[in-house]
């Protein structure tokens, strides 16, 4: 199986309190390879966020399909490591536990697998820690070591960074980087930074304002680990925020 | 209640005792028709005189007064004909009862005495001869329900004369707009001083007595069994308010403890604790009969069924016996007071006939006041000879002077508010298995 | 001066948290799972109420049984409810706003079967509860009751929500329903089943709150206010939090009343008491007690 996700024509429709109907997404298609690193970059509420709930299964769409190995989504039966936008740890559990949560659920709770992950992100001295106890960035590596720990098919990042400072942010891409080059995991990363796109990905979609579609596809063929101050990264970091602008003429 | 209002009042009655054959001619003779009275009147007081001797005395007078009455208010509903063009057709006499919510079982048998009135004012051929259509519309005990019920009565029925509410809050709510649309409201139940206050010289009239008098009823009655260390527990409203208001005035220092409760909450735990641990010898109680049922019940429950309770006349009534633990709580320590008209009223055992015929059961705590409330109104209709509420209001002034009515004489004073108001003294007894209400005494 | 039982006072606020307490934990959760404040939930508590009477008053069957119907009568209602009404319409994309005005309507419905049934009249309970003295402590046999089922539910709900499978699922799902069903927890099996539950919890507070007092329509809009009131204080979704609030608002009313008193204030305002805190609480720790305990520890 060469695609690992298949998004065919997928649109959304969501009904707002007052009754209207809004639209979302609009005739989306893509693909995407076994290990591949995909960035979408947008405008904020161009329905970033509802396009990765539909490939992870909380949500379907209005019209069109999605595949996931093959599959219809459905995080049941299709291990996905979603690593949401808000803050999103059980504030009861401490480290150890929130991670380990996903693998207690499908009832293969091994702590060796927690083990791993936790050294893979780099939290061994903090398994007991509690969420309010940890700073900012430390609460993201829990949050990706769960997902990480479930040994999923396929990553889903929504803006993962997009609250943290911009040190913080540049430890974490290099930290994501490096875990990629290990696990080679499918991952699908949503963000309006493009620095950040351009650091990680091997593939950008720049979506259009609302309702989204794909309006340009680039090909990141940079070396890797990439220098974000070459003068290749800034020209595929301008083309797009080029695109961007098109869409958001603010910035 | 000081000596020389005391007098004053009894004075009042044994005038009005006296004068009770005239007054039975009621509408006839303040229409100038008194051929109603003299006729009814002469015919009993010759027959028991001509027939010599005291009991044939009595009975004649009886059926003399009957035969006054009877003909009195046929004349007096007639006595509109002659200004007769102004009045409509049909003659709308809307009412507001509480038919649901706290106090909807009181209303459901309130509303009997209202339709008994009207049942009886169209048999004696209506006003002037106009039948009068009954609109009754429920409050469900609350006083914004209540003022929507009376804006449908006043703006889309077209009322003048509006019999109810019955609580004192709702009659609070509604008097404001009943002043602006000149609508004449008269409430047979809501006892509370506040109305006096709030509505001076205006539309508001009621056929009970106000509060400041069964205030001190209650209080009096504390005083006379004795006790020094007494609580007040009444709803917080009007009512309740003004109940409590009136026995401190009374009670003074006596008064240790007074709580304010709301009806709706149901858990008067702590209410009943802060009492018990009080350590007074009675409580000053004013309820309705839902909360009232189950006050009585953890009241039961806290043990608090050895100190006397003195009640007002809001539970007063069978419904309370629904409640088992209420209903023996009751029997162990409360006694109360309500309203009643002064005993051996001829008005008043006919209007009890007239119910039993027409429901199959006696009449129970303001049924009859509902009756004098609505007969009233007709009277006062028919007097003012308009379906006008400005000249029907006037009317009522006017009219009340003369009216006997079931619970007694029915004069207003300028507030609207009953000159004089008797109160039984009552406690629960068990007879055969079941709870019963008994009279143990009167007030004043 | 006033003399007060403190003792009393204290345990009258256990018996006012208890009955908050069961009304208000379905509420929580079902608020957490769904995302929508559940109005019917009111009714859940008055079929309750109503099924427990028709067994210990109608078929004179005793109030263990009425304990028993009045759960199971709610349970159905609670999983009818959420499969037939609610689901289908979280299905179709409905918002908050949708889903609160069809649980108004909802409960309107069921109110009115009600009345339709048992009548709009009054009803009471006629059985007598036997009181006792325990020191300077009124207790009746009901109050005790209330107190210990309130226990009895909180020590299977811990055990339930901490060592179980399903519970950690639960809880999980009440608190952030995305990240449960992201890690892959069927949240729409866990919804029906805490629909059940909680729908079963309120008949059973229902059926306290009508043996201590009366039987209307609406019995369950009485608790409601108190009831939500808990469920902001205590955390939306959380057990603990709940729990905590429940007895905390119990005692903020009953205390509130001997100092009301005290200030020859009515009684009326002991909500406003409740809800006084309420406020405090929020400026203060927005999310409620259900972060209040070390911050975001272990409460929710
Ligand atoms: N459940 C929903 N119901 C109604 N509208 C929604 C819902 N979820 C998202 N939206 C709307 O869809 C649009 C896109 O949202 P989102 O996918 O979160 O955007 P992004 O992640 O790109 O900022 C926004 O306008 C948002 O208000
Ligand atoms: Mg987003």
């Amino acid at each position: 199986m060469k695609y690992k996700v298949e998004v065919e024509k997928v649109s959304k429709f969501f009904v707002n309190p007052n009754g209207e109907r809004l639209q979302v997404l609009d005739n989306i298609s893509f693909k995407v390879y076994d290990g591949e690193f995909l960035c979408f970059v947008g405008p904020s509420g161009c329905g970033k966020t509802t396009l990765l709930r539909i490939i992870a299964g909380l949500e379907k769409p209005s019209s069109g399909r999605v595949r996931v190995e093959g599959e219809t989504p459905n995080p049941k039966k299709i291990r996905i490591g979603f690593v949401f936008q808000e803050e999103a740890l059980f504030p009861w559990r401490n480290v150890w536990d929130n991670i380990k949560f996903g693998l207690e659920v499908r009832g293969n709770y091994n702590p060796k697998i927690v083990e791993d992950v936790v050294r893979l992100v780099g939290l061994e001295n903090f398994k007991s820690y509690y969420p309010h106890q940890l700073s900012g960035g430390m609460r993201k590596r829990v949050a990706i070591a769960r997902a990480l720990a479930v040994n999923p098919s396929i990553i889903l990042m929504d803006e993962p960074f997009g609250d943290l400072d911009a040190q913080t942010r540049w430890i974490m891409h290099k930290e994501l980087y490096s875990i990629h080059e290990k696990l080679k995991k499918t991952t699908i990363l949503v963000t309006h930074n493009v620095e950040e796109a351009v650091y990680l990905a091997d593939r950008v979609l720049v979506l259009t304002r609302r309702p989204a579609k794909v309006k340009k596809e680039i090909f990141i063929g940079l070396e890797r680990p990439r220098n974000k101050l070459s003068s290749q990264f800034i020209r595929f970091r301008e083309e797009i925020i080029g695109f961007l602008r098109e869409e958001v003429p603010e910035i | 209640m000081n000596s020389s209002a005391t007098t004053k009042t009894t004075a009042v009655l044994v005038a009005l005792i006296i004068v009770v054959a005239v007054v039975a001619g009621v509408g006839g003779y303040f229409a100038g028709q008194s051929a109603g009275y003299d006729a009814g009147y002469k015919a009993g007081y010759d027959k028991g005189v001509m027939a010599g001797g005291a009991k044939a005395y009595e009975k004649g007078k009886s059926e003399g007064y009957k035969a006054g009455y009877e003909t009195g208010y046929k004349e007096g509903l007639k006595a509109g004909k002659p200004k007769g063009p102004t009045l409509p057709d049909k003659i709308k006499i809307g009412s507001l009862m509480c038919l649901s919510g706290f106090l909807g079982p009181m209303g459901q048998k309130i509303k009997l005495g209202v339709e008994l009135a009207v049942k009886e004012i169209n048999r004696k051929g209506g006003i002037a001869g106009r039948p009068v259509e009954l609109i009754v519309e429920d409050t469900a005990t609350d006083p914004k329900t209540a003022l929507e019920a009376f804006k449908k009565l006043v703006e889309v029925d077209g009322c003048k004369v509006v019999i109810g509410p019955m609580a004192s809050p709702e009659v609070m709510a509604i008097g404001k707009y009943a002043n602006e649309r000149k609508v004449v409201v008269i409430s047979p139940t809501a006892t509370s001083p506040k109305i006096t206050t709030e509505f001076p010289d205006d539309y508001i009239f009621r056929t009970v007595g106000s509060d400041a008098l069964q205030g001190k009823a209650l209080a009096d009655t504390a005083l006379k069994k004795g006790f020094t260390k007494i609580a007040t527990l009444v709803l917080n409203n009007p009512y309740g308010i003004g109940i409590e208001e009136k026995a401190k005035e009374v009670l003074g220092d006596k008064i240790v403890l007074s709580i304010r409760y709301d009806p709706t909450k149901m858990d008067f735990r702590t209410e009943l604790s802060q009492i018990k641990d009080a350590g007074v010898e009675a409580v000053i109680y004013v309820g309705w009969y839902e909360d009232g049922q189950v006050m009585f019940r953890q009241a039961l429950e806290m043990g608090l069924d050895n100190i006397q309770w003195i009640a007002a006349e809001g539970v007063y009534g069978e419904p309370m016996f629904k409640v088992a633990d209420a209903a023996e709580f009751m029997k162990r320590a409360v006694i109360g007071t309500r309203p009643i008209a002064p005993t051996g009223l001829i008005t008043y055992k006919l209007f009890a006939e007239s119910f039993k015929k027409e429901y199959g059961k006696a009449p129970t705590m303001y049924q009859d006041t509902a009756y004098d409330a609505t007969m009233l109104a007709a009277l006062a209709i028919a007097y003012a000879g308009q379906y006008d509420g400005a000249k029907i209001k006037d009317a009522l002034q006017y009219v009340s002077q003369y009216y006997i009515g079931a619970t007694g004489h029915k004069m207003f004073d300028k507030n609207g508010d009953q000159l004089t108001q008797f109160y039984e003294i009552w406690k629960v007894e068990k007879v055969d298995g079941k709870y019963k209400f008994v009279g143990i005494g009167r007030w004043p | 001066m006033v003399v007060v039982n403190w003792l009393q006072v204290l345990f009258n606020s256990a018996v006012t948290g208890s009955l908050y307490l069961l009304a208000a934990v379905g509420l929580t959760l079902t608020y957490g799972l769904t995302r929508f404040p559940n109005f019917a939930h009111a009714e859940f508590m008055a079929l309750g109420a109503y099924a427990g009477y028709t067994i210990a008053e109608q078929l004179k069957l005793g109030f263990p049984y009425s304990f028993i119907a009045a759960f199971i009568s709610s349970a159905a209602l609670g999983a009818a409810s959420y499969l037939l009404v609610f689901r289908p319409l979280t299905h179709r994309g409905a918002t908050i706003i949708h889903l609160m005005v069809a649980s108004i309507g909802l409960d309107f419905f069921v109110r009115h079967l009600i009345k339709q049934v048992w009548g709009g009249e009054q009803l009471s309970f006629r059985m007598v509860w036997p009181y006792f003295d325990v020191g300077p402590v009124r207790i009746t046999g009901l109050w005790v009751a209330l107190i210990l089922s309130a226990i009895v539910m909180v020590g299977v709900m811990h055990i339930v929500l901490t060592r179980t499978r399903l519970g950690k699922a639960i809880r999980a799902s009440a608190n952030n329903p995305d990240l449960a069903m992201a890690s892959g927890v069927d949240v729409e099996k866990i919804a029906l089943v805490v629909w059940i539950v909680g729908a079963a919890l309120a008949g059973v507070g229902g059926l306290f709150r009508a043996a201590d007092t009366r039987l209307v329509p609406l019995i369950g809009w009485e608790i409601l206010l108190p009831a939500f009131a808990v469920v902001i204080l205590g955390g939306i979704g959380s057990f603990y939090g709940a729990l905590i609030a429940a007895y905390v608002i119990g005692l903020a009313e009953n205390f509130g009343v001997v100092f009301l008193v005290m200030f020859k204030l009515s009684t009326d305002y002991k909500f406003a008491i409740a809800f006084l805190i309420l406020i405090l609480t929020l400026i203060l720790k927005p999310s409620g007690f259900g972060r209040l305990f070390g911050e975001g520890g272990k409460v929710v």
